[in-house]
This record gives C-alpha cells, structure tokens and sequence, in this order.
C-alpha cells in the first residue's frame, strides 16, 4: 500500500467522468506520482475495488447508481477488517449531509463550491496517511491476538501433555503399591520382621515418588508460580497500566475505554502481578466480546456482599449470544478456558462471569489494606474516561 | 451385595485389586476394555462397578452412560491415575458415587466400597 511520499493510487466516483477526469488531471498535476482510475458508478467502482488496490476513493454524492441507500456502503466489503478510506465530495453542502456522510464512515466531507485541486490532494495526503497508521495499528492488534492465541493453544497442549505424563506415571506406581500393600497386609503369606521392615521402606519409597511426580507436574502446570506476594496494591494505578496495554487495540475496534472509582478507595490486598496478569486476562476476554464501537468498564465499589473489601469490576457491552461468542469471537462463555494461574491465584475472589442484558462482566473482590502516601500515578492513558465519585 | 465389576486396563493394578477384593469377600469380575465390561454387567449383574476412567474401547463415562440405560440400577465408582483438572467433579456430575485418585490405598478402597454399598 503506498503513502503520500510515494504514489498515491486513487479511484475517483462521479457519475460526471468528465468532471472525474478534470480532477484527476489537476492532482496530478500537483503531484505527479499520483495514479488513479476514474468509475461512472458505485457499481463499475466496485468491481474495480475488487480488481486493483487502492489507497483512497473519491466519491462524488451524485453518483449514478446511488439508489437511496449511501453510496459509501456500495464501495464497502463487509469482509475487510480495515475498509478502504473514502472521501465524499457533495455539491450540497448541508450539515446534515456532512454528518450523515461522516457518520456513514466517510473519511472526509468535502464541499464542492470551495473545493480546490490543492484541498483535495491535501485531504486525500491526510486521509492515507492516517489510514497507514490506522493499518498498522491494526496489524500490530491482530499480530499480538494471534500471539495470545497461540499461547492459550501451547497452554492446551501443555496441560494435555501434563495429564497423560501424570497417567503414565502414576499407574505403574499404583500397580508397584499395591503389590506390596497386598505383601505387607498378609495376602501373600507370612513375612519376617526383616522382611516387613524392608517391604514398608519400599511403600515409603513409593510415596517419596510419587510426591515428586505430583511436584513435577505441578512445576509444568504453572501452579508452583504460586508463591504469591501480596501487599497493597493502589487501585488507580492498577486500573491505568492495565488500560493502557489495550489501548492501541481499543483505538482500533472503536471500543470506548472507562473506568471510575468509589471515593475512598486507594488500596487493596494482593499480590500485584498476579492481580494484574489476572485482569489483563478478563479484559482480554471482554474485548473479544465486546460489540464494535462498544464500551469497556472497570468500575472499584465497596463491595456489598463483604465487609473491608473492594469489588473490581469489568464490564463490556456485547450484543451477541452465548453461543455466537464461542462461534464467532473464539471466547468462551464459561469459565472452563480461564485457566492461567493469575485466575486460579484469585479463585475465592473471582465472580467468573455474569450476564446482564446485554453487559458480560466479571468481577473480583479484594480486601482493603492501608498503604503508603498516595504518590502522583504514573502516566494516565489518553482517551481513557476516568472518575472518582464523592459520594 | 458382594459382586464387583472391576474394570480396569492396566493388568497388574487389576490382578493386585481383584486378589484384594477377594481377599475382602468380594466376588470379582475383570473386564479390560469398555466392551468385555458392557458383555460383563450383562452377564454378571453386578452390585457395583470398578471403572478406570481411561481405558480401550470407551471410557468410564461413555460406559457409565451405558449402565444407566440397563433395567437395575449398578452405582459405579470411578478411578483414575490422570490429575486432569475438574476430573473429579465430572466424575460425580456423570453419577459416580466416589472418585480414586490412584495410587490409592486398601483403606481408600474399601472405604469407597462401603460408602457405595451402604448409600
């Protein structure tokens, strides 16, 4: 895909080609790098789409085939993960066809009366630029998905290969104790004290194996991480890292970021990593869910049900069924994939989820601690709404 | 109700086990796989069933499901050496009436037993 520094690659849309063409000759006059192929229809232009890439498409409001719905639609393949940027250029210049143009995703609303070659170019510089960075963004987005995915499909494998390892090792040692279970409790006949004595190290012996075993595979499920250190965690700060990491992900589905926080609250009891792996964890889940420009939620409340705690919780509008989330988001509705340790280390406290409307949410209650003086958190992420109540 | 169904396809823990339920007054019959043990609660009629969860041919779930199909109801206990996570509370969700975690001792045996007897 190119860029402005190089060879801009246009389809302009008007059902008035000479005018199309008009236009297509004055940009390249301004930029003469700059390619682009001229369709009388949303139609022709369409299936020119569907041939050659493009960087940009200019489309004229009047356009031919325009048949009441908005010709941006026609252009659009629902398919794309990223649509192609569009550029409308109307002849009438009413507010309400500007914002029914943006609204309808139109990258830019240009009015005709004071449109110049020199406006054009320089929307069009700016729209393929930021569609770059946009493209980009996604790409990384989708890059760090995949990442995520293959470690939940290593994890899979690893825990299956756990389960057999264990099966292969505890049945032959179950076979070897209870032959000398049976020996020793007479079954085979008398023994000498000598002979119980050397019978009952071996039992011992057994049991010394199979407590490593059972170690060992506890090492492999990640489960020995879990020597937790736990002090006072300060919410805020929590809450703005975690948001942070999905913030380049979020900016790219459209999903709104919020979070607000109960007055008072300042500390909880935890230990900060696991707390924060296991966050990352469920926000991880609710973006996957959440519908296209969406909202996320992180909201810290007293929680009701226990005194001296505080409730976490994160909520995602999503508009889909229980069944579609498995089928279409890869997310699953129960529990039963939330396996990391982070999750298990917060079990007691973990409300897994819950349906609401339309709301998936999850929540997690922690005790209150007192911590240090509050010092200044660290940077607070852009475009992420945040509130504390004073209630 | 002393007749036992031991399934189990490991042949020296099933040798080891049957000596000991005999030994204990049970009347034991073997079976290795899931099919020899759907001929042998036909067959047999037993009052309870030994059911290794991992076996040839089927395992202890899909021939629990086969048990509850039969006219008289046999309670089945479940064991396994595997430490699959949530194992245990599907092994009791699918009517087991106790779940042995192998190695397992006599005493973890007949404790079970007992339990499912007298239940």
């Amino acid at each position: 895909m190119s860029n402005t520094d190089q060879s801009m690659n246009i389809l302009l849309v008007d059902a008035n080609t000479g005018r199309a063409t008009h236009t297509l000759l004055a940009l390249r006059r301004l930029q003469p790098s700059l390619k682009g192929l001229v369709a009388e229809s949303c139609r022709i232009a369409a299936g020119m789409l569907r041939d050659q890439d493009f960087d940009c498409a200019v489309v004229h409001q009047s356009t031919a085939d325009h048949d009441g719905s908005w010709p941006i639609n026609a252009l659009r393949n629902p398919e794309d993960l990223r649509p192609l940027p569009i550029v409308v250029i109307a002849a009438n210049t009413e507010y309400s066809d500007a914002l029914l143009a943006l609204r309808s995703g139109a990258a830019d609303f240009l009015a005709e009366r004071t449109l110049t070659p020199e406006v054009l170019l320089e929307s069009l510089s700016v729209v393929v630029y930021r569609d770059g960075i946009d493209r980009a963004a996604l790409e990384q987005a989708l890059a760090l998905e995949q990442q995520n995915l293959n470690l939940e499909r290593r994890q899979r494998h690893l825990a299956e290969a756990q389960g057999t390892m264990a099966h292969d090792l505890l049945t032959p040692l179950a076979a070897i104790n209870e032959y000398l279970s049976m020996v020793l409790d007479g079954l085979a006949g008398d023994y000498s004290d000598t002979q119980g004595r050397f019978l009952a190290v071996a039992r011992g012996r057994c049991a010394d194996i199979q407590t490593k075993i059972e170690s060992m595979v506890a090492v492999a499920d990640g489960s020995t991480v879990l020597t937790a250190s736990e002090g006072p965690v300060l919410v805020e700060q929590l809450i703005i890292d975690v948001l942070d990491r999905f913030s380049l992900q979020a900016a790219v589905n459209g999903v709104h970021f919020g979070y607000a926080i109960d007055s008072g609250i300042r500390y909880v009891k935890a230990d900060e990593l696991l707390l924060q792996e296991a966050v990352i964890n469920l926000l991880y889940r609710l973006m996957g869910a959440c519908s296209p420009s969406g909202s996320v939620l992180v909201l810290a409340e007293r929680d009701p049900d226990q005194k001296n705690h505080v409730r976490l919780v994160l909520r995602a509008q999503v508009n889909l069924l229980p069944e579609q989330m498995t089928r279409d988001r890869g997310t699953a509705p129960a529990d039963e994939d939330i396996s990391s340790a982070a999750l298990r280390y917060l079990a007691d406290g973990l409300l897994l989820e819950q349906r609401v409307d339309n709301d998936l949410e999850f929540s997690i209650s922690l005790p209150v601690i007192n911590g240090p003086a509050l010092e200044t958190l660290r940077n607070r992420p852009t475009g992420i709404q945040h509130s504390r109540s004073h209630g | 109700m002393n007749n036992v169904l031991l399934v189990e396809d490991d042949h020296a823990i099933s040798t080891a086990l049957a000596r000991r339920l005999t030994a204990c007054g049970y009347q034991v019959h073997q079976a290795y796989d899931a099919v020899t043990a759907t001929m042998a609660l036909r067959k047999n009629n037993p009052d309870v069933a030994l059911l290794d969860i991992n076996m040839p041919a089927g395992n202890a779930f899909v021939l629990a499901e086969r048990m509850k199909a039969l006219p008289t109801s046999i309670p089945y206990i479940f064991m396994t050496a595997s430490n699959e996570q949530g194992l245990r509370q599907r092994a009791l969700d699918a009517g087991a009436t106790a779940f042995l975690q192998k190695p397992f001792s006599a005493q973890d045996l007949m404790d079970a037993l007992d339990q499912t007897m007298h239940a």
